[in-house]
């Protein structure tokens, strides 16, 4: 509270000192920016890469506007959650019933001087790119500042940063629906000292590894990959009617456009093995990022077709379509069985 | 990828903005780099917000003849649909899709029209203008 009234009794508050930055997903980038805020600068592929961020999954019966849940990676909050839970980091989260209460707390921690992480409704950002809004609840931005009714916003998917009224941030934290933010922020209660993380990559791979091979459900992972091939196949050959044409690009969509770094997380997460064999001079796990940008660029291909069919330039297949899906269930299968492998000889594994 | 594959062109889906994606350097490191966007991209993205203008613009010419209310303009405006607007209203479905047909809507108390304005960001006297 006393910062809250701190800020009452000033009129204005200094804009924290927060250095924005540019990522390709809004959860694992604002993770790493607040965590480099506070001492520690990790990249965002190490941040997704160590919250076992990717995976796969096909929902048929979880309708976004009326199409499939597709999702290349885990599901939101997932990310911060597990990276916390990894690194044993300070992080707080809260949640709210009462908006005036959530705005309260997000002034009394800007007063002290805190940048805060908050979960958001995209549609109800005014700053994003018009064609970029649709409503999708979870999205994660990082407010470092405020003056008067006006918040100063670092959002990871923008090249720079943003001024946002209060109006509209009280808006899109408090939108209902599924995955509705309650007005959800995150912060770190104090600085964090660089870890040795070496240990931690092992498990973060098992965990991946096992949830591509070996899910709960069978619509996870390579499974998942498999059953969306089959649904595809059984898509009505020649000219793609309106709705067909909406399915096959909303399955590009999430593959890339909302902000996966390509290829559905695919490449992102080669950035991490990447990193994690450098940091471990491991020459078989640089090998395995190479090894999953092949199977990124075929992702790639298979978003070509996809678009190409939904445009009508080349005739609607579905065989083709289930014969590329059950390509890359076939190439993931084999990729995370090695990498599964691999990770046992890696410290920590 | 490779930093060589990205397309330099000028995508509309983003505004004039670019994105991060991941790639490979010559030096086969990965980078995070500056995207503008790719065809298929460009064409997935473009094609939700052309649904949502096609349904607006049907939309309007059902309501002038009399077949459908100006509050399911406003929904397709906001790029909601039904299950979303009813989320959003905290109504159950089968009552949001009574109020979006002209009838139901014509009957919507004061309260009820508020209660939609507020979700729909707007005042409950523009609810009845579609333009």
């Amino acid at each position: 509270m006393h910062g809250y009234w701190a800020c009452r009794r000033r009129t204005w508050i200094a804009v924290i000192d927060f250095q924005h930055r540019q990522g390709s997903h809004c959860e694992s980038t604002a993770a790493a920016s607040l965590l480099a805020h506070h001492g520690w600068p990790l990249s965002e592929a190490m941040c997704f890469g160590l919250a076992s961020g990717l995976s796969f999954s096909y929902l048929p019966f979880v309708k976004i506007y009326g199409m499939p849940l597709v999702a290349y990676r885990a599901l939101p909050g997932r990310i911060i959650a597990r990276l916390r839970r990894r690194l044993k980091l300070p992080l707080r989260m809260q949640q709210f019933t009462d908006s005036a209460a959530g705005q309260v707390r997000l002034d009394a921690l800007l007063a002290q001087g805190q940048p805060v992480g908050l979960q958001a409704c995209i549609y109800w950002l005014p700053y994003i790119p018009e064609n970029l809004r649709f409503h999708f609840n979870a999205h994660n931005l990082i407010i470092y500042g405020q003056q008067g009714d006006s918040y100063a916003v670092s959002d990871s998917v923008l090249e720079g940063t943003h001024r946002i009224a209060r109006d509209d941030l009280q808006r899109a934290r408090f939108v209902r629906g599924k995955l509705a933010p309650k007005g959800r922020l995150f912060y770190f209660s104090e600085d964090v000292a660089a870890q040795d993380i070496r240990g931690q990559i092992g498990p973060a791979i098992r965990q991946v590894a096992r949830e591509m091979l070996q899910p709960a459900l069978p619509w996870i992972g390579v499974k998942g990959i498999r059953f969306l091939g089959k649904q595809l196949g059984q898509l009505d050959a020649g000219i793609p009617t309106r709705e067909t044409t909406r399915l096959l690009l909303h399955i590009v969509r999430m593959q890339e456009v909302i902000g996966t770094g390509g290829a559905g997380f695919r490449f992102l997460y080669a950035a991490f093995l990447q990193e994690s064999a450098q940091f471990l001079q491991s020459e078989p796990l640089a090998h395995k990022a190479i090894e999953l940008t092949a199977i990124g660029d075929a992702w790639r291909q298979f978003a070509v077709e996809l678009a190409r069919m939904a445009k009508g330039r080349a005739p609607l297949s579905p065989r083709l379509l289930q014969a590329a899906a059950d390509g890359l269930a076939a190439r993931e299968t084999e990729f995370f069985r090695s990498l599964s492998a691999l990770r046992t000889q890696l410290p920590g594994g | 990828m490779r930093t060589t594959d990205l397309e330099t062109h000028d995508s509309t889906l983003l505004s004039g903005q670019r994105r991060v994606v991941y790639a490979l350097d010559d030096a086969g490191q990965y980078q995070g780099v500056h995207s503008a966007g790719w065809e298929p991209e460009e064409q997935a993205g473009l094609d939700e917000v052309d649904w949502f203008d096609h349904l607006r613009t049907e939309c309007r010419a059902r309501i002038a003849q009399g077949l459908d209310s100006p509050l399911r303009y406003h929904m397709y405006r906001l790029r909601l649909d039904e299950s979303l607007l009813a989320e959003a209203v905290g109504l159950w479905s089968w009552r949001v899709k009574r109020h979006l047909g002209p009838k139901g809507f014509a009957a919507l108390s004061p309260a009820l029209r508020e209660r939609y304005a507020r979700v729909l960001g707007m005042s409950a006297q523009d609810l009845d203008r579609c333009d």
